[in-house]
């Protein structure tokens, strides 16, 4: 018997054998026959399976920079991001910044509820005096090094300094009762980044062209598009603790349907957005390791309005606006990808911030409740979760300076300041603060010390956004016009990507050789193994 | 042979150049037209007087047109023909402390920070915090710039793969805010109501010594100033106590000789505020900016000399301020502490101003007091991928407590 027909009679044996033993087990039969699910075997559906499975993936990672690798893994020379800059803020900007960040906007007049538990008349005298003595000082007490410097750098230059002294006065007062103070971590011109995916955006037009060329997903011509967003800012003064702040509404209300996120529906290049290659980097002011890593409040320059000459008075509210929405969104966003998160596997808690934007006169506050990161593909109408963000509009701390005094000082600005710092961070009972992160949580636990040393030198390299050392790819003028345009050099060999139909832009970040061992460092192996280092890739 | 050659050999190319040289510039024949004019009183005018149109044309501010920089050369305003001797935030003196005393006229009376400082023991909980802080400006803040070259004396053509991560200034900033911050949380309100904190101020104290003409040009990093001046330590002037000797080398040795300065005294917090008194004042140092005029690495002694200078700027722009611009003896002397830092090594010193004399032969003498230059810790860095911080020192954090609880 040949070995091929007895493997086929192998095959058989299983069920022949059930029937020769003549048992019939009586729950192999049900009274409706129930089937397996049938799988869609559509295109959208396979590519959605895809997807589930890779952010699985990236779920399962166990530590935070080898989730921010994985994050990255698709792309070498980084994603084409839409950039979305603190301090840059083109006209007509608060829809699309509510859009990509799924934001419900209450303005107020006053804090919300929650805030009303919170008494600071004991400490308001006393501070009051301190900080008028402070702001005096300020604006007139000593000489600033000013020379070479914009309108907007002076500006910023003043914000920052009243900052730090507001921030010196509160703390040094408030931290005898408040023992939570003692426990912050105070950062100075912090740097933040985050990285997330929007969608519900219409395709842009090269999009559209290649579904088009394709016949079998013209229908598809239309489907909205993912964004890779990039926000970069830099608060003058921050505060973090090891704590999170409360929530100021429950996480189950932020599904109320009450709560409204304009659709934006056009490309965010069409209001004045740009774009170019990032790496995936969510940097919230301090590296994995760190104790301190829920954000309590920020401050924020607003030089910027100093440039805005469009003539808007209702601009100009939105654009403080969406500074505040981007600068809370981005920071928290930055934290929760601290924590295990990304833009792919949600948040299962909320998290809150409190942002100021002030000049040191005119301070406009922010409270916002992070309460889901998953904006991509169709969560912009599948996710019912919004996050929320109340806005006290601008109003002045003072009114000016006459004769070296302050006039007209607003009790309530000062009063909406001390709540801020007098809201405790707390523990969250019964909540996993890092749900996502296993075993080690950051590579610095690793024991293998290779394993280490690489995830920290490519972790700090990516998120660097340093450019490449070989200069990414580029089609040349004269390739675009004797060679692509017009084929006039049909003979030449075809090595450039275009003419090999390749995507440059598509190599992934593994895509690359390994570092070389130089002969004498290798162990004794044969002549043709250990040549390259190994490679850890998440 | 060919032709050209032969047709070459003499070569006419310079005869030709030195003909248009000559007949470039035609030079008028006298011819006697003039004197019979000037004979008969007819006007004589110079075509141009006639021909050229005069008008004055007026200067219009064109928007976007960058205005040309001041040269700086003799034609800059501030020129002045006598040269004058800076020292700025980037130099250091080549005898360091010995020549620092002698450009202020100070003197050392004992090793060591005055009595009256009195160092308190440092709690475990404190130290703790003040590691937390170091963690936090030396490693954890994620600012990434490039940071200086790399260089190996042994293969100076190596170029190393740049490194990037906190800058020397960034640290430095960092390191004394979150201490300061520290100290300030613990001292309670009562103490800090008194003080305030100022940062980035520019100092400048113009002198005249044995005939040179000196000025000191500093930055102040962060200035502790109180609503009452310090007391002073000693009354011994210090009038015992000799100067040391830098012979045979001057006292204005490697400072900087320029001649576009402007000779002011410049104490920038305002008279009119009541916490207008210098108390601490903190001294960045950054390494790859503060050089010698050669090429020798800075010493620990010149950093000690440094600290001496800066300190007595401050202290002695806050007596003209005070005192008036002719001081010369001082009726009170000014007390005032410095705190030197890269952000690893700490130095502290103590200065008591007696006298702006600085030329006399005797008198009284300025008093410096001073600690040894001490590491806050060994090393502070990723050691093969882990966060590691070697050889925590507590005697600065218990330095720096006792300055700024110093009244």
């Amino acid at each position: 018997m040949s070995i091929i027909r007895l493997k086929a009679l192998r095959s058989l044996g299983p069920s022949r054998r059930c029937f020769s033993v003549g048992v019939q087990q009586e729950d192999e039969y049900v009274p409706v026959a129930q089937y397996p699910k049938i799988l869609d075997t559509s295109y959208e559906a396979k590519q959605a399976r895809k997807k589930e499975a890779k952010w699985k993936e990236i779920k399962d990672v166990k530590t935070v920079e080898e989730k921010q690798i994985k994050l990255n893994m698709p792309r070498y020379y980084g994603f084409k991001c839409y950039v979305f800059q603190e301090d840059k803020v083109p006209y007509n900007n608060l829809n699309l910044a509510q859009h990509i960040t799924k934001t419900h906007l209450i303005p107020t007049r006053t804090l919300p509820e929650f805030y009303n538990d919170i008494s600071v008349d004991g400490h308001l005298v006393a501070i009051k005096s301190q900080i008028e003595e402070a702001l005096l000082i300020e604006y007139e007490g000593y000489k600033r090094n000013n020379t070479n410097l914009t309108e907007k750098q002076i500006e910023d230059a003043l914000s920052s300094s009243i900052v730090k002294q507001l921030n010196r006065i509160l703390i040094n007062n408030l931290v005898e009762d408040n023992s939570h103070l003692l426990d912050t971590q105070v950062d100075y011109d912090a740097r933040i980044e985050a990285f997330w995916y929007a969608g519900g955006m219409n395709p842009p037009l090269n999009v559209k062209k290649y579904r088009t060329g394709v016949e079998w997903r013209k229908h598809t011509e239309d489907d909205p598009v993912d964004r890779a967003i990039h926000y970069s800012g830099s608060p003058s003064v921050q505060l973090r603790n090891e704590l999170p702040l409360p929530p100021i509404i429950p996480h189950s209300e932020a599904s109320n349907p009450d709560f409204k996120v304009p659709f934006f529906k056009y490309d965010p290049r069409t209001v004045g957005t740009t774009t170019t290659h990032k790496h995936a980097a969510n940097i919230a002011g301090y590296w994995p390791g760190e104790k301190y890593q829920f954000g309590l409040m920020s401050y924020h320059k607003r030089g910027h309005m100093l440039e805005r000459n469009f003539g808007d008075e209702a601009d100009a509210k939105e654009a403080l606006h969406r500074q505040g929405i981007l600068s809370s969104f981005g920071w928290l966003s930055a934290q929760a990808n601290m924590l295990g998160f990304t833009t792919f596997n949600e948040i299962t808690y909320p998290m809150v911030t409190q942002t100021v934007i002030t000049d040191g006169q005119k301070f406009s506050f922010y409270l916002y409740q992070m309460n889901t990161i998953l904006m991509n593909g169709d969560n912009y109408k599948e996710n019912p979760l919004k996050n929320v963000c109340w806005a006290i509009p601008e109003t002045e701390l003072f009114e000016e300076i006459k004769d070296g005094k302050l006039v007209g000082f607003n009790d309530e600005v000062l009063k909406s300041l001390l709540k801020f710092y007098k809201n405790v961070p707390q523990e969250r009972l019964g909540v996993n603060l890092r749900p996502y992160l296993a075993g080690e949580k950051i590579i610095a636990n690793y024991s293998d010390d290779d394993k280490r040393n690489w995830l920290e030198r490519e972790y700090k390299y990516l998120v660097s956004n340093r450019p490449r050392f070989k200069l990414d790819y580029e089609v040349y003028h004269w390739e675009k016009i004797y060679k692509i345009d017009h084929k006039t050099r049909p003979i030449e060999a075809r090595r450039r990507p275009f003419e090999l139909f390749v995507d440059p832009w598509k190599r992934t970040l593994d895509d690359r050789q390994p570092n070389y061992i130089p002969r004498k460092l290798r162990p004794d192996l044969p002549r043709h193994k250990g040549r390259y280092a190994k490679e850890y890739f998440p | 042979m060919r032709l050209t050659q032969i047709l070459l050999r003499q070569h006419i190319g310079k005869h030709i150049k030195k003909h248009w040289r000559v007949q470039g510039k035609k030079i008028p024949r006298e011819s006697s037209a003039l004197q019979s004019l000037k004979d008969k009183n007819i006007p004589i005018y110079e075509p141009n007087e006639i021909l050229e149109e005069t008008r004055t044309f007026e200067k219009v501010d064109v928007i976007g047109i960058i205005p040309k920089q001041i040269a700086f050369d003799s034609t800059h305003p501030n020129w002045h023909s006598r040269v004058c001797h800076t020292y700025k935030d980037e130099n250091v003196l080549l005898e360091g402390l010995n020549q620092a005393k002698c450009l202020t006229r100070t003197v050392e009376l004992q090793q060591g920070l005055p009595d009256k400082i009195i160092i308190k023991n440092s709690s475990k909980e404190l130290d703790s915090r003040v590691k937390k802080i170091i963690y936090n400006s030396h490693l954890f803040d994620s600012e990434q710039v490039k940071l200086p070259k790399l260089k190996d004396p042994e293969r100076p053509a190596w170029n190393f793969p740049r490194l990037l991560g906190i800058s020397e200034s960034r640290r430095n900033v960092l390191m004394v805010a979150k201490l300061l911050q520290l100290i300030e949380s613990l001292s309670g309100p009562q103490l800090t109501k008194q003080r305030f904190v100022l940062n980035d101020l520019q100092f400048a104290f113009p002198f005249e010594k044995s005939g040179d003409l000196i000025q000191f040009l500093i930055k102040g990093d962060t200035l502790i100033t109180s609503d009452k001046p310090l007391q002073p330590i000693t009354q011994d002037a210090g009038q015992d106590v000799q100067l040391p000797n830098l012979y045979p080398i001057k006292d204005t040795v490697t400072l900087n000789m320029e001649n576009i300065y402007e000779m002011k005294n410049v104490y920038p917090v305002q008279k009119a505020i009541s916490k207008h008194h210098p108390h601490t004042v903190f001294i960045h140092y950054n390494a790859t900016e503060v050089k010698n005029i050669y090429e020798e690495e800075v010493t620990d002694d010149q950093i000690l000399g440094r600290s001496l200078l800066k300190t007595f700027t401050v202290a002695a722009t806050y007596a003209k301020e005070q005192f008036g611009e002719d001081v010369k003896v001082l009726p009170k002397p000014v007390t005032m502490q410095a705190v030197q830092s890269d952000g690893k090594f700490f130095h502290f010193g103590v200065l008591q101003l007696n006298t702006l004399d600085l030329d006399s032969e005797d008198g009284p003498k300025n008093i410096w007091y001073q600690t040894d230059k001490m590491s806050l810790f060994e090393s502070c860095s990723y050691v093969s991928g882990k966060p590691t911080l070697v050889g925590y020192n507590n005697d600065v954090i218990k330095h720096l407590l006792a300055l700024y609880d110093n009244v």
